[in-house]
């Protein structure tokens, strides 16, 4: 079977084998792939071996605790979302996970139906944040080669220094095509798109 | 000259408005304070705030109450909940709506005040405008 996109790979660490067993059967059947350990250490290396879009862990457990397991989670993968089960919910412990950044904070027993709920939302938060991060990711990459693009460029409609003027002018046309897509999308503002823009044509 | 952030604090008791006044005044930060939620929709209305701080149990709106409306208008604003009627149920609402702290009465104001400085820094609408504060 091909492997699931992150955003549908379930991650579990509980103690306790009927609940490790119960999440695998349940989330197995709605088209999750289902991971499921008993301890925060074997939770944290399972992440480390693979990605995961949602957690589940449990927050009393033998060794690292819950939060510990989260805190270290987020350590390596900080897009993935993490929510914290309980059978002993407190005031204490529940504002330890909002201050660790816990998706939620569910307790025991709940009905699989509001997990279910949680968990799809969490994939979906999951995914988001994923192509966020892309986006993020190519806007850097866009505006570092903007930044390089001024001293490596000639000015538009002279020679170039690439192989010939066409293709120099085609680059400058597609940098002007990215920036209009950069300025329609809301990540340039007016004036950063006129300043690039005047950069590129002016080529200094 | 160092630009002050704007702070909001919302709390229908006196004593904790004026403990907080004074200390984060004492932090260079420019204060706001309100005593009831309506008045804090109307301060946000015409002031930019770096954060607000809130008290859960007020008289005519409640704190979670509030913090939903505050979220509606301004997402990116930080926001930390203070009380002396702690429960799960509102810690972890406070969680599943992202607030960034949630602190019990008494609590010990360097922690809170760590915790503005941590909200200012990690928020994305922290470049504010500087004014000096006006004691309500």
């Amino acid at each position: 079977m091909p492997e699931q996109p992150c955003e549908h790979r379930i991650l579990v660490i509980d103690d306790e084998v009927f609940v490790r067993e119960l999440l695998e059967e349940y989330f197995d059947k709605l088209d999750y792939e289902v991971t499921t350990v008993d301890c925060g250490d074997a939770g944290i290396e399972a992440v480390h071996a693979s990605g995961f879009g949602v957690v589940l862990v449990d927050l009393k457990m033998p060794g690292k605790d819950g939060i510990e397991t989260l805190c270290e989670i987020r350590r390596i993968d900080p897009l993935c979302l993490i929510v914290i089960m309980t059978g002993y919910p407190t005031i204490d412990s529940s504002i330890e996970a909002l201050r660790a950044g816990a998706y939620d904070y569910i307790i025991k027993p709940f009905k699989l139906s509001e997990l279910r709920e949680v968990v799809d939302r969490a994939a979906h938060e999951y995914r988001l944040k994923v192509e966020i991060d892309r986006i993020q990711q190519n806007i850097e990459t866009v505006e570092g080669q903007l930044r390089t693009y001024p001293t490596s460029l000639p000015r538009a409609g002279t020679q170039t220094p690439l192989r010939d003027g066409r293709e120099g002018q085609g680059y400058i046309q597609a940098q002007l095509r990215e920036l209009d897509q950069l300025r329609n999308a809301g990540y340039l503002s007016d004036g950063d798109y006129e300043e690039k823009k005047g950069d590129l044509l002016s080529g200094g | 000259m160092e630009t002050k952030k704007r702070l909001l604090i919302v709390d229908d008791e006196l004593l904790i408005r004026d403990l907080l006044y004074d200390h984060f005044s004492s932090c260079n930060y420019a204060i706001s304070v309100a005593d009831n939620g309506k008045s804090a929709l109307a301060r946000l209305a015409s002031e930019e705030f770096a954060t607000v701080i809130l008290d859960l149990k007020m008289p005519d709106m409640d704190g979670l109450e509030l913090a939903a409306a505050i979220r509606e208008k301004q997402e990116a604003l930080p926001i930390i909940i203070i009380t002396g009627y702690p429960s799960v149920e509102s810690a972890v609402e406070a969680l599943r709506r992202r607030y960034f702290d949630y602190f019990v009465k008494p609590f010990n104001v360097k922690k809170l005040e760590k915790a503005v400085d941590a909200a200012i820094r990690e928020s994305p609408a922290a470049d504010h405008h500087a004014e000096e504060g006006q004691r309500a």
